[in-house]
C-alpha cells in the first residue's frame, strides 16, 4: 500500500514538473512605425498576456488592441480605426509560438538562452507566420522572455495614405518582454 | 505706372497670403503633434462602480460591456488582489475568484509613486481609461484592461 501511494505521488510530482507552463498578465509589447518624418507612432501595451512552457516549448501572447498608449490622442486614434486595426471588430493580436531548438538550451540551469522561435501572429484575423531570435534568462527567482521583430503592415490589410506618404513604417518594429 | 501699381500691390496680397496660409498650416501640424491626453485626474468619470459590478457584466457580456464602456473615464473600488511589475512600473489587479477574470490598471507616470504605495488587499478607488476586454484562452477568462490610471483613495 506505501509502494502504492509512493509510486503515485512520484507520477504526480512528475506530471506537474513536466507541463511547466508560466503566465503573466503584465508582458509588455511596443509597436514602433516610427519615421524620420513622424515620431508620432509609437505605442506601448503592459498589461499583455503571455504564457511560456520550457518543457512543451511552446510560448503565446495575447494583446487587447485598445490598450495600446500612444503620447498623442489623435495618433491613438488613427490606430483603432477601421482602416488601421479596427479594434471594434478585431479587439485583440495573439502570438502562439515554439521554441525551434529548446533542446539545446538547459533552462533547469540559470542563464541566458538564445532560442528560435517560429508561430503565427494573428491581427485582425489574418496569421502571418513570424521567426525571431528570443532570449530567455533564468534565474532561481523568475523566467524573463525578450524578442524584437519586424511586420509587415500589408500582410495584416493595413494600407493607407500615411504609409505611402512615409509618415508610418511599412515595417513597424515588435517588440515583446515577459516576466514570469 | 499704374499696371505696375497694381501688380506690385497684387503680389503684396499674394505674398500674404501664401504666409497666413503657411503660419496656419504650421500652427495646425505643431498643433496636431503636440496635442496631449487630458489628466485623468481633471476628468470627471462616466461610470463610478465596484470592481466585482464591473467583471460581472463583462462576464455576462463582452460585447455589450465593451461598448458601454470602452474609451471611458471610469472610477472602478476594490481590492488589490495583486500587484504585477511591468518593467519599472506596476500594474495592479482586482480579480474575481468565480470566473477568475480580472481588472488591470496601468498608471500614468506622474501618478506611479502613488501606485508604488498600494500593497496586496488594500481597498482602493482607481480612476482610468477603459480598454474595454478581451477574452483570454491562455487564462480561459475575461481581462479587462484599464490605461492612464490614477489611485484615487487608497
Amino acid at each position: 500500500m506505501k509502494k502504492t501511494i509512493v509510486s503515485i505521488s512520484i507520477l504526480f510530482i512528475s506530471l506537474a514538473g513536466f507541463s511547466q507552463k508560466k503566465t503573466t498578465t503584465s508582458a509588455i509589447l511596443n509597436f514602433d512605425a516610427s519615421t524620420s518624418i513622424d515620431a508620432l507612432p509609437v505605442a506601448e501595451n503592459k498589461a499583455v498576456i503571455a504564457a511560456i512552457d520550457l518543457n512543451k516549448g511552446s510560448v503565446s501572447f495575447e494583446a487587447a488592441i485598445k490598450n495600446f498608449s500612444f503620447s498623442n490622442p489623435i495618433m491613438q486614434k488613427h490606430f483603432n480605426e477601421e482602416n488601421w486595426m479596427n479594434s471594434d471588430k478585431f479587439p485583440k493580436a495573439t502570438f502562439n509560438g515554439k521554441l525551434n531548438n529548446s533542446k539545446n538550451a538547459d533552462f533547469s540551469k540559470s542563464g541566458k538562452y538564445e532560442v528560435e522561435v517560429t508561430g503565427d501572429l494573428t491581427i485582425k484575423d489574418i496569421t502571418n507566420q513570424v521567426k525571431t531570435i528570443a532570449t530567455i534568462t533564468v534565474d532561481d527567482k523568475s523566467t524573463t522572455a525578450n524578442a524584437e521583430f519586424t511586420i509587415s503592415l500589408s500582410d495584416y490589410g493595413i494600407k493607407g495614405a500615411a504609409i505611402q506618404a512615409g509618415k508610418l513604417a511599412k515595417d513597424p518594429k515588435i517588440t515583446v518582454s515577459a516576466k514570469f | 505706372m499704374f499696371r505696375h501699381c497694381i501688380f506690385v500691390i497684387t503680389m503684396k496680397k499674394v505674398v500674404i497670403i501664401i504666409s497666413s496660409l503657411f503660419i496656419l498650416v504650421s500652427a495646425v501640424t505643431w498643433y496636431l503633434f503636440n496635442i496631449e491626453f487630458d489628466k485623468t485626474q481633471n476628468i470627471n468619470p462616466i461610470y463610478k462602480l465596484s470592481s466585482v459590478q464591473l467583471i460581472q457584466e463583462f462576464d455576462k457580456s463582452n460585447s455589450i460591456s465593451n461598448k458601454k464602456y470602452s474609451d471611458k473615464i471610469i472610477e472602478i473600488s476594490g481590492e488589490a488582489n495583486d500587484i504585477e511589475y511591468a518593467d519599472t512600473s506596476i500594474n495592479i489587479k482586482m480579480i474575481t475568484t468565480e470566473t477568475s477574470s480580472y481588472i488591470i490598471f496601468s498608471f500614468q507616470s506622474d501618478n506611479m509613486a502613488a501606485a508604488k504605495t498600494i500593497k496586496k488587499s488594500d481597498r482602493v478607488i482607481i480612476k482610468g481609461s477603459c480598454s474595454g476586454a478581451i477574452y483570454s484562452e491562455i487564462l480561459e477568462a475575461n481581462a479587462i484592461s484599464f490605461k492612464r490610471c490614477i489611485i484615487i483613495k487608497n
